[in-house]
């Protein structure tokens, strides 16, 4: 999910920075005093995250998690995984400094979204709200696929193909991720509801 | 409550370090070499997993594209020197994975002269047979009568044909060491770095709640002073 170096044409860089920019300044803005400790322990849990592996034919794809980060952090998940996008670029050269916007688009705006679609829903009983954390992670991952396919493809028109490789071999880490916010959201909501949304 | 919390954390934490030993990494490397007239590269995804059928693209200095492939089901693409100039070599392993390497023109002038040796050393090797005759009989002789000197092979030739085996062995050698080297230039995310990186976001958390507890009204004085 991290683009390299070179990868990108100039407008779609600038654009990735863009959205970054306005995406990290309302997340700190929303950030209140009791939020942080919590932003910090997911973007560190974010950063090490993206160390999971799971291969997948020629490539390889990992656990990016971004469906529990959003639900959890709202806004907030933009300075999250700006932060962790950027160490893991200086300690492992994943992804890159210029395409370190991008990349955050990528997987920061689906995590936005996701709150939207899904938070309102995890206050509702049983099924509904299990339904809603899978859906959740399942979902946030589908969309950083299709944001991929769709910078790659307005830099080089090559790349039109590769919306569908990319969610095709985020299947399996689609369906990882929906059970692990699953759990995560279960869990939370028996030892600490005053965290969830 | 909050002790099962960070256990949960914990247990992330170390799934995570568990992991990062053998599983591939979102990142390309690709790597090359120069063996008598031929380049040689390698495209991996750094944890060891190759890239098979990725495009690899090589450039000169001017950024003109010279030639292009994909790699085999090892990974490897091999083709011969286009150009003695500053190469760049780029591996596109697909969505959005992409890793160069530099070949100095230094390295390949040097590669090409041993070649060039070579080739004046050939004809030498192709000479009539009646030429090559006298000098096999003076081996011959000269294992039976050390006295003998054998002055048909000119210590030039003698040279050129040491350097020949000299060099194929050598290249044969080299081959799993530069392999090895491969690894070694593009290392995987280790304890160090994963460390570190958590070291700065912790860091990062009391920064933020620095400046943002000072521009809230202080609770905690306001407490004091209650």
């Amino acid at each position: 999910m991290h683009i390299a170096e070179g990868v990108l044409s100039g407008p779609v860089i600038a654009a990735g920075f863009a959205v970054t920019a306005v995406g990290v300044g309302i997340g700190l803005k929303k950030l209140d005093f009791e939020h942080i400790a919590e932003t910090g322990i997911l973007a560190a849990t974010f950063f090490v995250a993206s160390l999971v592996h799971v291969p997948v034919g020629p490539s390889s794809a990992h656990l990016i998690l971004n469906g529990v980060i959003g639900l959890l952090l709202g806004w907030a998940a933009f300075p999250a995984i700006a932060v962790a996008l950027l160490l893991q670029a200086v300690f492992f050269q994943f992804g890159g400094f210029t395409t370190l916007g991008v990349n955050t688009a990528i997987m920061a705006l689906p995590a936005v979204v996701c709150f939207y679609l899904f938070a309102p829903l995890l206050k509702k009983p049983g099924k509904i709200a299990s339904t809603a954390a899978f859906s959740c992670g399942l979902l946030a991952v589908f969309l950083s696929a299709v944001l991929l396919g769709g910078a790659l493809y307005f830099s080089n028109e090559n790349f039109f193909e590769v919306a569908t490789i990319a969610i095709s071999t985020h299947i399996p880490i689609m369906i990882i991720e929906g059970f692990i916010t699953l759990f995560c959201i279960g869990f939370l909501k028996k030892v600490r509801p005053e965290m969830l949304p | 409550m909050r002790k099962q919390f960070i256990i949960f954390f914990l247990f992330f934490l170390g799934w995570g370090f568990f992991c990062a030993g053998p599983v591939q990494a979102h990142r390309v490397n690709v790597f090359a070499w120069v063996e008598e007239n031929t380049i040689y590269t390698t495209a991996k995804f750094s944890g060891g997993k190759v890239a098979r059928e990725s495009r690899i693209e090589v450039y000169d200095s001017q950024k003109q594209l010279l030639l292009k492939g994909l790699t085999d089901n090892q990974g490897a693409f091999s083709f011969p020197v286009p150009k003695i100039d500053n190469l760049e070599i780029i591996v596109e392993a697909g969505t959005g994975h992409r890793g160069s390497w530099q070949i100095k023109k230094s390295e390949l002038t040097l590669a090409t002269e041993t070649e060039k040796t070579k080739n004046n050393d050939s004809p030498a090797s192709n000479r009539p047979a009646s030429s090559l005759k006298p000098q096999a009989k003076t081996v011959t002789t000269r294992t039976v009568t050390a006295a003998t000197p054998g002055p048909q092979i000119s210590s030039e030739e003698l040279e050129n044909i040491v350097r020949k085996v000299v060099n194929k062995s050598l290249n044969e050698k080299l081959h799993p060491l530069l392999l090895m080297l491969s690894e070694i230039r593009n290392p995987d995310p280790g304890l160090k770095d994963i460390l570190g990186g958590l070291g700065y976001i912790f860091g990062l958390v009391g920064i933020v709640a620095y400046i943002k507890s000072r521009k809230q009204p202080s609770a905690s004085s306001q407490n004091l002073k209650s």
